[in-house]
């Protein structure tokens, strides 16, 4: 039996620190994707909550033969994440606010370095903001977790085609805003 | 030249990046790439975007510092709780009883209580408190006459106007009595 397999059965056995050992490994993934979502770090600790809370009280409606602990988990924070879309204003923002971004410097240690990298960064984010909440559902859960599309499209609960199709229309889609930004941006941003 | 080599490929370009593409596909899309410079040409830069987004999203969100603890805590104030082992109480409860039980009549009289199962009676006894083999008719009559003769004295002494019940009567004519 796997490790993870092991943690389950002692949660339902009543166990709190199988609780906590869950809670430990999975708490950065789930809230990374939240806050990939909502952009929001309140939001994003609100729903990473709600998520680990709706799954430790259900655990015994998970079913590893459908799907993997994380993938479980994940569908539920994709789930709590389109309530609070629903219950915030739309998150899609005006593309000509990206234009007006500074091209970062070249990488360095000084605050202008920093301030460079917490730009690009920014960008990035702003890019994602502006996509529509499923295409940046496909491309977090593809280049932000590495999940496969068919890992997605259950996420997603949608077909594997429409999963493959979002994530080359979200890949397209931010090609277009940030390669205007400048061609350091990246660079800055995975340098740093 | 744009032809449905192209279209095939170009659609299926981004699956082929992130290596999601079966054997068959894959080996078609790499053969036009080849051979086609355009869409080699939009494969590279697709290729290298993808690389970047790869190393750009997971770091989205990792620059705060989320409140991990105060988030434990709140999820675990909404954990079901473990049961408190109320068998401990129930154990507690049969032994005061029992100790009751053998406390309470010592209290009540000072009487001796003994454990020990009560001795068989002895033959003699069994024999006196034998009953009597009534089984016999002779015996029978010879007992339903005398209760009748005590039954009618009483009864005429006490309430003479009572008629005689029918069973009494039948019973005297069994013992040839005509009174």
């Amino acid at each position: 039996m796997a490790e993870i397999e092991k943690i389950i059965t002692r949660c339902l056995n009543g166990d709190q620190e199988g609780f906590e050992a869950l809670y430990t490994q999975f708490a950065s993934g789930i809230y990374r994707l939240c806050y990939s979502l909502l952009l929001h770090r309140q939001d994003a600790e609100d729903v990473t909550q709600e998520t680990f809370v709706y799954a430790f009280k259900n655990m015994q409606r998970y079913d590893a033969r459908r799907a993997s602990f994380k993938t479980w988990l994940y569908t539920i924070a994709i789930s709590r994440c389109r309530n609070q879309y629903r219950r915030k204003h739309p998150l899609l923002m005006d593309i000509a606010q990206l234009l007006h971004f500074d091209v970062p410097g070249p990488k360095s240690e000084t605050p202008e370095g920093s301030l460079a990298e917490q730009n690009a960064k920014d960008a990035v984010e702003t890019a994602l903001a502006s996509l529509s909440p499923r295409l940046r559902e496909a491309v977090v859960l593809r280049y932000g977790h590495g999940l496969t599309y068919r890992e997605i499209a259950d996420v997603m609960d949608c077909p594997q085609k429409t999963a493959e199709s979002r994530v080359r229309l979200a890949h397209e889609a931010l090609r277009g805003l940030l390669q205007p930004v400048g061609v350091g941006l990246l660079d800055e941003l995975l340098s740093g | 030249m744009w032809n449905l080599n192209c279209h095939y490929c170009q659609a299926h370009l981004q699956a082929y990046i992130d290596g999601e593409l079966s054997p068959k596909a894959r080996r078609r899309v790499s053969q036009h790439l080849d051979r086609c410079p355009t869409c080699y040409n939009a494969y590279s830069q697709r290729r290298d975007f993808s690389r970047e987004l790869q190393q750009a999203i997971p770091l989205v969100g990792q620059g705060g510092t989320p409140h991990f603890k105060q988030m434990w805590g709140a999820i675990q104030a909404e954990l079901p709780q473990p049961q408190p082992r109320l068998y401990q109480a129930r154990y507690g409860l049969v032994l005061l009883a029992f100790a009751l039980m053998l406390i309470v009549p010592f209290t009540m009289g000072h009487r001796k209580i003994s454990l020990t199962p009560p001795s068989p009676p002895a033959p003699e006894l069994l024999a006196k408190y034998e009953t009597p083999d009534v089984t016999e008719p002779v015996m029978i009559a010879t007992i339903a006459a005398s209760i009748t003769v005590e039954s009618e004295q009483k009864s005429a002494t006490q309430l003479p106007t009572v008629p005689e019940p029918r069973h009494q009567e039948s019973l005297r004519g069994m013992d040839g009595n005509t009174n």
